[in-house]
């Protein structure tokens, strides 16, 4: 039977980059997204057995990576601090696609860009992307239909190749 | 302008974006196991020792809202009656008539529930406190400006490892809040309740003017039962004999308290089912470590039987600073015999000599390194000092430093300054190899 570090260690090792990218996309800044994710981690480790008891292991990091990275998206003066030399921590390859996608997140509404990255990235349904940001699922509906409609058009102006996608 | 895509190109962009993502590495899950280690010691903590200083807050009169800390555990509430199944609240204090009958049984007439005022009435406090009646035995015989209370609750933990009476009872010391752990306290029955603090130096390591003990008690269901027994001031600074006599007055009771804890009065009972719970275990090595918790200072954590720097607090930050890594300093104190001692002292080729030095009268031998791994490129040092005791043995105290690093960076300076830091714990070290209290032990052959 594995024990409690080896089981979270195995949690954390297969689902970090997962979290990471939903952070990612909702606050659009790597080293942002991985602090959030690396604090959701430390909460489950320290309530591991009680927050499987209550919404599960994924739930919770969800909601919490969620609800923080939709807070660092609204309230970007909460990060800045003054740096005389520029980090350098790795970050995600530009491979083009994540540019002009997080370009055309970032004209969404924070909100709004939690509704799409949950729906189509965490391939939520309506209900649990509903419940997960405490709104209702006719929110939920008109946002994601609101947030298309705003990706597609920003997409659409700023895509390189739109047959690499189709 | 391009031509507009649909949802379903849109959705399917969306879906290409951000996958070519770092990838999570071993040290990702280490350090937010580490970081979770830290919030649950905290929240464990503020849980027993902040609990405390509200209700004695209460007690004095100072407005207190609420005592919530907010620390999840599973609390077992006091059912209606008898028959009633236990219930479970997020956090609660489970003391009702019943288990404040088995306190006041136990404390003495000159006791009663926190907040009641017969001349006005009032029977009972909310707070399910005890605490001494004003004018009466008890309260004269505490120091000027002092008052206590106690108060009894059941736990059940639901399997949460870190509020499991074994966890509870292991020494613990975070930011000046030092547990030195259980000792046993047989009953005339052949059970056995458990009893930890307050000693001298026990208590809030910078001198705090209120001292806790807590009596534990497992069942056989694995809940288990808590009586948190305060005794202080709201001033600021009290001096050493106030806290001596408060802690002596605390003294009086734990006869009373041990025999209250395992009450077969105490509400809710354990359920029938249910295994006999593992009696916690505190090692000499684990008081040992106490010990040295004490020698190196605030800024060493003890938890769970590893005694370790914390991190970005304290001495840490005389640490070289570490961009985009972090450092993992951990203590420990031993015996060895004579011919390790001999190897590890002897001046050889490639490795660091002792020095003999005199502290306090005592010979000690003391030894520092650092330098950086030729494959890793993390860095590695050592700090340690030997004392040769009358009976042959040799007592280890020694740092071990290693480093993390996500990205390793060049930095010829970092080298100097870690051996520079860990030769700053030279008297430290010493005091705590020559540290008449220590037991001397084997971590390997002594762990709980």
């Amino acid at each position: 039977m594995a024990s409690y570090d080896e089981e979270f260690a195995a949690f954390v090792t297969t689902s970090r980059s997962r979290y990471c990218r939903v952070a990612y996309l909702v606050c659009g800044d790597w080293h942002h997204a991985e602090d959030i994710v690396q604090t959701a981690f430390a909460h489950v480790y320290a309530r591991w057995s009680a927050i499987e008891r209550s919404e599960g292991r994924h739930g919770y990091v969800r909601r919490a990576v969620v609800n923080a990275a939709i807070d660092e998206s609204r309230r970007p003066w909460r990060r800045e601090t003054a740096a005389a030399v520029l980090p350098d921590r790795p970050i995600p390859v530009d491979d083009g696609i994540t540019t002009q996608v997080l370009a055309a997140l970032s004209s969404l509404a924070p909100g709004q860009r939690a509704v799409v990255v949950l729906r189509f990235i965490e391939d939520l349904d309506v209900e649990a992307t509903a419940a997960l940001l405490g709104i209702s699922t006719g929110t939920v509906k008109s946002q994601t239909a609101k947030g298309l409609a705003a990706l597609r058009t920003v997409l659409s102006t700023g895509r390189l190749n739109v047959g690499d996608v189709a | 302008m391009n031509s507009e895509l649909d949802d379903d190109q849109a959705v399917a962009m969306l879906r290409r974006a951000a996958l070519g993502l770092p990838a999570t590495q071993t040290a990702h899950a280490a350090a937010a196991a580490t970081a979770g280690r830290r919030i649950r010691r905290r929240r464990r903590a503020a849980g027993v020792l902040g609990a405390g200083t509200a209700g004695l807050a209460v007690i004095v009169g100072v407005t207190a809202l609420g005592i919530g800390t907010g620390n999840g555990t599973q609390i077992v509430v006091q059912p209606a009656g008898p028959a009633a199944a236990p219930a479970t609240a997020p956090l609660a204090v489970g003391n009702d008539e019943a288990n404040t009958a088995v306190l006041l049984k136990a404390l003495g007439p000159d006791w009663q529930v926190a907040g009641s005022d017969p001349e006005r009435g009032v029977v009972a406090g909310p707070s399910g406190e005890v605490s001494p009646k004003v004018g009466g035995a008890a309260a004269e015989a505490l120091p000027d400006g002092y008052t206590a209370y106690a108060r009894m609750m059941v736990f059940d933990a639901g399997g949460d490892d870190s509020m499991s009476l074994a966890s509870l009872c292991k020494p613990f010391a975070e930011k000046g809040t030092v547990n030195a752990g259980c000792t046993e306290m047989p009953l005339r029955d052949g059970r056995t309740a458990y009893y930890a603090g307050p000693g001298p130096a026990d208590g809030d390591q910078g001198g705090g003017p209120w001292s806790s003990a807590m009596y534990y008690f497992g069942r056989s269901d694995g809940s288990f039962v808590r009586i948190e027994f305060a005794a202080g001031t709201t001033a600021k600074r009290v001096s050493a004999a106030q806290q001596q006599k408060a802690i002596d007055w605390m003294a009086r009771y734990k006869p009373a308290l041990a025999a209250a804890v395992a009450d077969e009065g105490v509400r809710p009972k354990p359920a029938d089912t249910g295994s006999t719970p593992t009696a916690p275990t505190i090692t000499d090595h684990d008081r040992d470590l106490v010990r040295m918790q004490r020698a190196l200072g605030t800024s060493w954590t003890l938890y769970d039987g590893r005694l370790a720097l914390e991190p970005n607090w304290g001495d840490y930050k005389r640490l070289p600073a570490l961009p985009h890594g972090s450092w993992d300093v951990v203590g420990d104190i031993t015996t060895i015999d004579r011919s390790a001692f001999d190897a590890a002292c002897s001046a050889r080729p490639g490795a660091a000599a002792c020095a003999k030095r005199t502290v306090d009268g005592h010979t000690v031998y003391l030894r520092s390194w650092a330098d950086r791994d030729a494959t890793t490129k993390e860095f590695r040092g050592e700090s340690a000092a030997y004392f040769i005791r009358a009976d042959g043995r040799v007592v280890l105290a020694d740092l071990e430093l290693t480093s993390t690093q996500l990205e390793k960076v060049r930095d010829a300076g970092q080298v100097d300054g870690v051996r520079e830091w860990l030769t700053s714990y030279d008297d430290e070290l010493a005091t705590a190899a020559t540290d008449s209290d220590v037991i001397g032990s084997s971590s390997a052959g002594s762990a709980s």
